[in-house]
């Protein structure tokens, strides 16, 4: 373990409350860089339990461009008591928010619903609009500007203009996992899958004012990043995967685990597994059923113990997920597990089903409704791709995305 | 002998070529400016320096008699500067943002009141310091627009000083309308009472004949559209041409090119639903046109008129007092915290002379003042095209809504 990594003994000892507060400081200064690098120990939650986190645009009223306006209206949402959070993002034109711990399908669309409403109405007090959606059709990255915040100011300094490239929009989901090497066999199973949820969300064709020809635009831009991918293969226990952190750190290439972009990642603090590949849906109440649909998925490979995916072929997941930010729920996926192909929309419709008869969810039903509704619809980038071809603007397509989340 | 023949005929043809005086102009302008805008500061203060030196301040080469040649080009870059006023005025959120459209709004109540008082402690008579104040309640939509274009400024104060401009505009020509026909009816000698209800009438009729002609010009901009089925890109020379049949119908029925046109930017704003125009990119046209109204605002700078330290300092307390008012009605918005509000407030100082309030055919102030208020319009003026683009500037970085230049800033 190098010597500019702090460890910490684990967060059960004596004294618990202490270490919790000096083990989230650490967490913290690791992550603004201004810490050694800092691996927390994998908190316990319980299982099947999730939490939602949606970036959403900033918009101008006027022109639909990105308007830099988050600071102010996260400052109207701190005055606002609520369960759930809101942050800022990267660049002033984001703003995150995240749910609190949920249970179900009806309490996930019940906050999300909240969200939508609280954020919408104070937007509207200092002037923007809000979207939902994976890119902005048309802003350009040089424009935009870092959140003045010690961290993102130096994640500038580190990555340089992609960390303004980086101005996209996603949607991630938390599951609770109750013991660390679960954590690691369930990322490892959720990855497997996580093509599917880039085909479901996909809603983002345009990109620095052009028609990409993708459904996901968002999905590649990611990619730039170093550390982006997925968690090695030969990682199987949440020991090894410490290994892995310290050699990391060890070069300085790692500090804490938001260095890792994965497209599903462990995160200690809260004691999850992460999936990071979404974009955020245009309807809010999608976001909802995608998170309970990846919830579901955990619970049922949960109840595989000791099993691990077949394949641990990183060319053909990088295939997957191509051709599902590329044609999104019209995509094509080849089954790790035995080489066949099918259609996503297949795939997803026998997973609903199956995961259907077996949820003690009594609302998922409505959930896989929704998924459903989607899939017959082509998809939100197909919604999108109808007011191109009728000859929408740039301009159009980013109203037409914020009326979308308006009016959920 | 012969040299002398020669700066002869180089003078004659400068004298003759009024385009060329205009053009020499605007290329030292853009000298000057860029070399401003390589230190940081803002480089439409080339124009202004380019007017003080070339106009009546400096070698006089640009005077009244020379720029309303240019009149119709002054008044088609004006109408699209209050086209863009229009098109910054968010009526929805005005009405429904409840504290922030109410600030605005007490904003420019107070600023009217607060130069009205100050102008009556100075000897002014209550008809025109009304007149006076009622045009200082407006906010420059040049200096404004410019300011914001210059920095690439863009956020939430950015879009309250965009609605605050349009607002301001409008409630100054209202109150300008009652004022005018106050001092018109006195001015005739008649009994105040009757002249000035027929006057206001007449006020009235202007504005309404105005907002009457934007409807026009409106229906047959959104007709054209949908007849060829135009896209947002492709609608540019329509607008273009929409927004000059404005004006011109306005300028020969004397009727308010100003609400017209504010009215036309408000219609596309509010009205059109359909593919957008919104992104109309007129940017290099708008910076030109910019250059162009500061110069010439520049040219009519007398300095005299700021060698008077009794109406410098009318002015500098007017300047002053409209700021601190604004910045008081601010206090009750939520939406924008302490410093957001100071950089409103200060953003929005600039003011307008009654020549660009009313898009009138003269560059001259009203002619009906005393030379008293005449001489402390004249020093406000001054001190708006010196101070006021400086102040905005500066209101905008304060609100940090300025583009950032480095990537890793």
């Amino acid at each position: 373990m190098p010597e500019s990594m702090l460890v910490l003994p684990s967060a059960t000892h004596v004294g618990a409350a202490p270490l919790l507060k000096k083990t989230s400081d650490a967490v913290a200064q690791a992550a603004a860089g201004t810490g050694p690098a800092f691996l927390p120990p994998f908190s316990q939650s319980k299982t099947g339990s999730m939490g939602i986190e949606l970036e959403l645009m900033v918009l101008d009223r006027l022109t639909y461009d990105l308007l830099p306006a988050a600071p102010e209206i996260l400052r109207l949402l701190d005055l606002q008591k609520k369960d759930w959070m809101a942050t800022p993002e990267i660049t002033t034109s984001m703003l995150e928010v995240a749910t609190s711990v949920l249970n179900s399908y009806a309490e996930a669309a019940l906050q999300i619903e909240e969200m939508r409403t609280s954020v919408l109405r104070a937007a509207f007090q200092v002037g923007a609009a809000i979207s939902g959606g994976g890119a902005h059709p048309f802003q350009k990255w040089s424009d935009q500007r870092i959140y003045p915040k010690e961290r993102y100011r130096n994640s500038a300094k580190k990555f340089g203009y992609l960390t303004k490239l980086f101005t996209v929009f996603g949607m991630h989901v938390h599951i609770g996992v109750s013991s660390a090497d679960e954590a690691i066999r369930l990322c490892a199973w959720l990855t497997q899958r996580a093509p599917l949820f880039i085909a479901l969300s996909a809603n983002s064709p345009c990109w620095q004012g052009e028609n990409t020809g993708f459904c996901s635009a968002r999905s590649n831009v990611v990619g730039a990043f170093p550390m982006s991918g997925v968690m090695p293969s030969h990682i199987r226990t949440w020991a090894e995967f410490q290994t892995h952190f310290a050699q990391l750190a060890g070069h300085g290439i790692v500090h804490s685990i938001k260095d890792f972009y994965w497209d599903v990642r462990p995160k200690p603090e809260y004691g999850t597994i992460e999936l990071r590949v979404l974009d955020t849906p245009l309807r809010p109440a999608f976001a909802a059923a995608l998170a309970s649909y990846a919830r579901e998925l955990c619970l049922e490979f949960f109840d595989r113990p000791g099993h691990w995916p077949a394949s641990d072929c990183k060319e053909l997941y990088v295939w997957n997920r191509f051709n599902a930010a590329k044609d999104g729920v019209n995509a094509i996926w080849i089954d790790p597990e035995d080489g066949s192909s099918h259609a996503v929309a297949d795939v997803v419709t026998r997973d609903l089903l199956r995961l259907s008869a077996r949820s003690k969810d009594p609302d998922f039903g409505k959930a896989c409704d929704l998924i459903l509704e989607l899939l017959t619809q082509g998809g939100q980038a197909g919604w999108l791709n109808v007011h191109l071809q009728a000859g929408s603007g740039m301009n159009d397509l980013a109203r037409v995305a914020s009326e979308l989340f308006d009016h959920c | 002998m012969n040299a002398d023949f020669t700066d002869l005929r180089l003078t004659q043809l400068w004298l003759l070529s009024p385009l060329a005086v205009i053009g020499a102009g605007l290329l030292l302008a853009q000298i000057v400016g860029l070399g401003l805008h390589a230190k940081g500061l803002p480089k439409l203060y080339g124009a202004v320096i380019a007017g003080l030196i070339l106009g009546v301040s400096g070698f006089g080469l640009m005077d009244a008699p020379l720029l309303s040649q240019f009149q119709e080009l002054s008044n088609a870059a004006a109408a699209l500067v209050l086209f863009e006023v229009g098109r910054k005025m968010d009526l929805a959120w005005l009405w429904k943002s409840g504290r922030q459209g109410a600030s605005l709004l007490l904003a420019c109540l107070l600023r009217g009141a607060v130069t009205a008082v100050c102008l009556v402690v100075f000897g002014l008579g209550w008809g025109e310091a009304f007149f006076i104040s009622a045009i200082l309640i407006a906010v420059n939509p040049i200096i404004f627009a410019s300011m914001a274009s210059d920095g690439q400024a863009t956020g939430v104060a950015t879009f309250a000083g965009g609605n605050m401009v349009g607002l301001s505009n409008l409630i100054a020509l209202l109150a300008l309308a009652v004022s005018l026909a106050w001092i018109k009816s006195q001015e005739i000698g008649n009994a105040a009472g009757a002249d000035f209800t027929a006057e206001l009438g007449r006020q009235g009729f202007k504005l309404a004949l105005g907002a009457l002609i934007a409807l026009i010009c409106y229906g047959l901009y959104a007709l054209a559209t949908r007849l060829c089925r135009a896209r947002a890109s492709m609608r540019p020379g329509m607008l273009l041409a929409a927004l000059l049949m404005d004006l011109g119908l306005c300028s020969v029925s004397a009727s308010s090119a100003l609400l017209s046109l504010l009215l036309m930017g408000l219609l596309l704003r509010n009205a059109e639903k359909r593919d957008n125009v919104f992104q109309a990119q007129i940017k290099t046209g708008q910076d030109i046109g910019y250059a162009l109204l500061f110069m010439m605002s520049a040219s009519m700078v007398n300095l005299e008129h700021l060698m008077k330290p009794a109406f410098v300092l009318l002015a500098v307390v007017i300047f002053a007092g409209r700021i601190l008012v604004t910045r008081l009605a601010l206090v009750p918005a939520p939406a924008w915290d302490g410093p957001k509000k100071n950089a409103i407030a200060v953003s929005l100082c600039s003011l307008v002379s009654f020549g660009s309030l009313v898009v009138d055919n003269s560059l001259i102030g009203y002619p009906g003042l005393s030379t008293t208020a005449a001489q402390a319009m004249a020093a406000l003026l001054g001190l708006n095209v010196l101070l006021a683009p400086g102040l905005t500037w500066w209101g905008l970085k304060m609100a940090g809504e300025t583009h950032e230049e480095s990537v890793n800033a």
